[in-house]
């Protein structure tokens, strides 16, 4: 078994050029590439997260880090599960202090339960007449 | 002392490479602006002022016209203080931080101790009224009980660095 601080050295690395990718995304205004970026470094985040306690101060940045990417990739109902989880877990004070401050944050952003039940159905734009 | 801006990946090896050599790339830039190499740095860290020689291989022409000025300015000056910092200090990247942590850089030092980063750059505007900025910017952030703000000023060139400590 690979020693954990070898892990989270690697993890360190991909999460530090994602977020450089982000970055560079939103400089360019691509933002679709910034979301996608986002997500990634949501994912690695809750990885490094779910490797560190939540008492540890890195243990702590992952788990914040992980929501507030998945809101950068404008993903509030994946903030919402993430946030979720570790409010269930023994948290410092402090911590779940700021998690419940992104959990507020995700709820704000999260569509109205109309339109979350809304299933939309494209309507057909041409019609065979109108082709003829 | 000479710093060698070559020298940025051996001091940062956390930094994937390609990030690395982009960063170093943008402080060569953001240098060439106004100085050649060799130019003398003025580095001040938490109120101790030390002299460092800077040192790089001149940048191509072409190369340097497809960057973004703001961004080789405020890219450069992150690569220059994460040099600075780790020639006084020993201090080393461990990852980079998201925007909303106030802070861009969570550094260690060699006995393991966690500082937060939050860096800015200006050519020729007040690096004492940046300063300021960032001191309050990087009173928000909890990364780490270390918390640093640096800011360089492409112009003279100097760099300041600061620790903001509470009350």
């Amino acid at each position: 078994m690979a020693d954990i601080s070898l892990i989270i050295d690697r993890l360190y690395e991909r999460v530090t050029s994602a977020i450089f990718i982000a970055e560079d995304a939103e400089g360019r205004g691509d933002l679709v590439g910034a979301r996608k970026a986002y997500l990634e470094v949501s994912f690695l985040e809750e990885d490094i997260g779910s490797r560190l306690d939540a008492s540890d101060a890195e243990g702590a940045i992952a788990r914040r880090g992980a929501i507030t990417a998945a809101l950068s990739a404008d993903l509030p109902e994946r903030a919402l599960d993430i946030v979720h989880g570790y409010l269930k877990e023994e948290l410092p004070a402090p911590l779940n202090g700021q998690l419940k401050l992104l959990e507020a944050e995700a709820l704000s952003k999260r569509p109205s339960s109309e339109l979350r039940r809304l299933n939309v159905r494209p309507a057909a734009r041409f019609s065979l007449d109108a082709v003829a | 002392m000479k710093i060698q801006l070559d020298s940025f990946t051996v001091r940062h090896p956390k930094i994937p490479p390609p990030h690395a050599a982009d960063m170093v790339l943008h402080l060569a830039v953001a240098l060439e602006r106004y100085h050649a190499a060799g130019v003398h740095l003025q580095a001040s860290v938490m109120l101790e002022t030390r002299r460092f020689v800077l040192a790089w291989r001149a940048v191509d022409a072409e190369a340097a016209a497809m960057l973004d000025t703001n961004r080789a300015t405020e890219m450069g000056a992150e690569s220059l203080l994460l040099l600075v910092l780790h020639a006084t200090k020993g201090w080393t990247v461990r990852r980079r931080l998201q925007r909303g942590a106030f802070a861009d850089w969570l550094l260690s030092s060699p006995d393991g101790l966690l500082i937060a980063l939050e860096t800015s750059g200006t050519n020729d505007g007040s690096a004492e009224q940046r300063m300021k900025e960032k001191l309050s910017q990087i009173s928000g952030c909890v990364a780490a009980p270390t918390r640093v703000a640096g800011v360089v000023r492409f112009l003279d060139p100097r760099s300041i660095v600061e620790e903001f400590k509470d009350g």
